[in-house]
């Protein structure tokens, strides 16, 4: 896929009023806009003519967002999905709930993170990093993480985490050579994001880095990107 | 007691009374001539006189404490049902704002794509002011939401050392508004009673702990902002204190109210959503939080922890 042109991007909403303005607004930041009603025309569009990229609603008649990227997968497409999700849900719960969608962001959004997440995850795809999603194991040097038994390993040697930690270890994990934002985090992850609570991100941060080991500057796995946020600098395989 | 039981009690004092008597009518007629004479020593006889005096102001008394137990029962049963109802009112205000946030979501981001996707770059633009209200809004409504999902969520505790935790606070506070720096100390009470580490959700926490400080650093501009750990009496007090513009008399009962602004307070921005917020991370701690204040004096504000937590 060459992203160097206008990425095509499929837009699956059944409110006119949201695929209006957001048609509009892609179209204005150079993407190739097509809209599906729902998640039953959006399959069809779907097979008809693969896009790079689709933006489902999960909330929808017919066939929702959820059962809509089941559908696509069950086909044998691995494009990039990004769900748009209940407010209050966190990653872990949407997560939990699918497996097969790139990202997630929560309604209502700031139209111009939706164009950041969207440029990220077709990176993320050009790179082969989109593999990483299905992965039941990934590895990063000698740190392995178990996605479905939730269990770690550096080297030899288990390492136990707090549910938190692990959450964020993972999905780090997931998205390597990301800058994450802590309130970015906090929303994504914790599912809930007060004005003053971005401390929550640093605590677990604090707690992997004791956990893993991870206080060399010079072989950090987990950077602190100044005042930005952080990022998991290693490369990530899947195992 | 049913009425049926009533009912059975009334018969049981009348027959004896009516059957008994048309026996003695009947024999009064007919002239019988029998008497009944008891041999009674009188020692005995003073026994039974003593008993049947104090058998009135017995059953007087025995009624009373029955009336006590039923008053006690019914007291009882009125504060369940308050707690039953409080909870209900609590459930049914989250479903409220629960649909009220997902009708507001998708009008929301299509106003908010609309406007960012019309705006040209000039900073008069309207639809600029338009994206800053929608997003206002989105926050707002969010909050909201949120702050009603946190009645539900599962803590999940871990052992946290107060003080630290105070500690990294006030010097969050300190990096977020350098003018607080120099007036917030903390003291911290060990001797004879420390506060023990205690298991506690440590985000939900400090995110209390985090809105009581602010709020302190943001309405007094000027003077020491004290906050105090120390042990009370099986609690955990988190005490911030300040020495600025106070809440007035009039508003101090509604200051836990959701949105609840103080009329003093217009030109501090806020959401008036840091209190309630308070008071429900408190609540599922089983703890809670008071507020004492004086216009123009200062605000104390004071978190209470169990150091035992009775579930």
């Amino acid at each position: 896929m060459n992203i160097a042109e206008r990425p095509r991007i499929l837009l699956v909403d059944d409110d006119a009023a949201i695929t209006d303005a957001l048609a509009a607004f892609l179209g204005r930041s150079g993407f190739d806009v097509r809209v599906a009603e729902d998640g039953r025309i959006g399959l069809l569009e779907v097979t008809r003519d693969v896009p790079d990229l689709v933006v489902c609603d999960v909330l929808m008649p017919h066939v929702d967002g959820r059962e809509f990227v089941r559908q696509v997968r069950a086909r044998q497409l691995w494009l990039p999905i990004i769900l748009l999700t209940q407010v209050g849900e966190s990653w872990e719960r949407s997560a939990a709930l699918d497996e097969g969608a790139d990202d997630y962001l929560n309604k209502p959004f700031d139209p111009h993170e939706l164009i950041s997440r969207i440029r990220a995850v077709l990176r993320r795809t050009a790179q082969g990093a989109g593999s990483l999603r299905t992965a039941v194991r990934l590895q990063a040097g000698t740190l392995l993480l178990d996605r479905t038994a939730r269990r770690v390993w550096r080297g030899a040697d288990e390492v136990a985490l707090t549910p938190k930690a692990f959450m964020l270890l993972e999905y780090l994990m997931l998205h390597p050579q990301e800058v994450h934002s802590r309130e970015r985090l906090l929303s994504t992850l914790w599912g809930f994001e007060f004005a003053t609570s971005s401390r929550a991100v640093d605590h677990r941060i604090a707690e992997l880095r004791r956990a893993l080991g991870d206080n060399h500057a010079e072989t950090r796995l987990i950077e602190t990107a100044q005042s930005m946020g952080y990022q998991f600098t290693a490369r990530v395989g899947g195992a | 007691m049913t009425r049926a039981t009533d009912v059975t009690l009334g018969v049981l004092t009348a027959v004896p009374i009516v059957t008994c008597a048309a026996v003695a009518g009947t024999m009064l007629l007919t002239g019988d001539p029998r008497i009944l004479a008891i041999d009674l020593a009188l020692p005995a006889g003073v026994a039974i006189v003593g008993v049947a005096v104090s058998v009135l102001p017995l059953s007087a008394l025995l009624a009373r404490r029955g009336r006590a137990r039923a008053t006690a029962r019914l007291a009882e049963s009125h504060a369940a049902a308050a707690q039953a109802a409080a909870s209900q009112a609590r459930a049914d205000h989250r479903r409220f704002l629960a649909r009220l946030d997902h009708e507001l979501k998708n009008p929301l981001t299509a106003i908010r794509a609309t406007a960012v996707a019309a705006q040209g770059g000039d900073e008069s633009d309207a639809w600029r002011t338009v994206d800053v209200q929608a997003t206002k809004l989105s926050t707002l409504v969010r909050d909201l939401r949120k702050l009603a999902e946190l009645e539900s969520r599962p803590l999940e505790t871990e052992t946290v050392v107060l003080e630290d935790l105070l500690n990294e606070a006030i010097e969050a506070l300190v990096d977020q508004q350098p003018a607080a720096r120099g007036r917030v100390t903390l003291s911290v009470t060990r001797v004879p009673w420390a506060v023990p580490p205690l298991p506690l959700d440590l985000d939900l926490i400090s995110l209390a702990v985090d809105n009581v400080l602010s709020n302190a650093a943001k309405y007094s501009a000027r003077g020491p902002i004290e906050v105090r750990l120390r042990e009370h009496e099986g609690w955990a007090l988190i005490e911030v204190a300040d020495a600025g513009r106070g809440i007035p008399a009039a508003e101090l009962p509604f200051v836990f109210d959701e949105l609840a602004r103080a009329q003093n307070a217009r030109d501090v921005s806020g959401s008036g959503i840091g209190l309630s917020l308070v008071t429900t991370v408190m609540r599922l701690h089983g703890g809670d939080v008071s507020i004492r204040s004086a216009e123009g004096a200062g605000s104390l504000v004071t978190l209470r922890l169990p150091l035992h937590r009775i579930r």
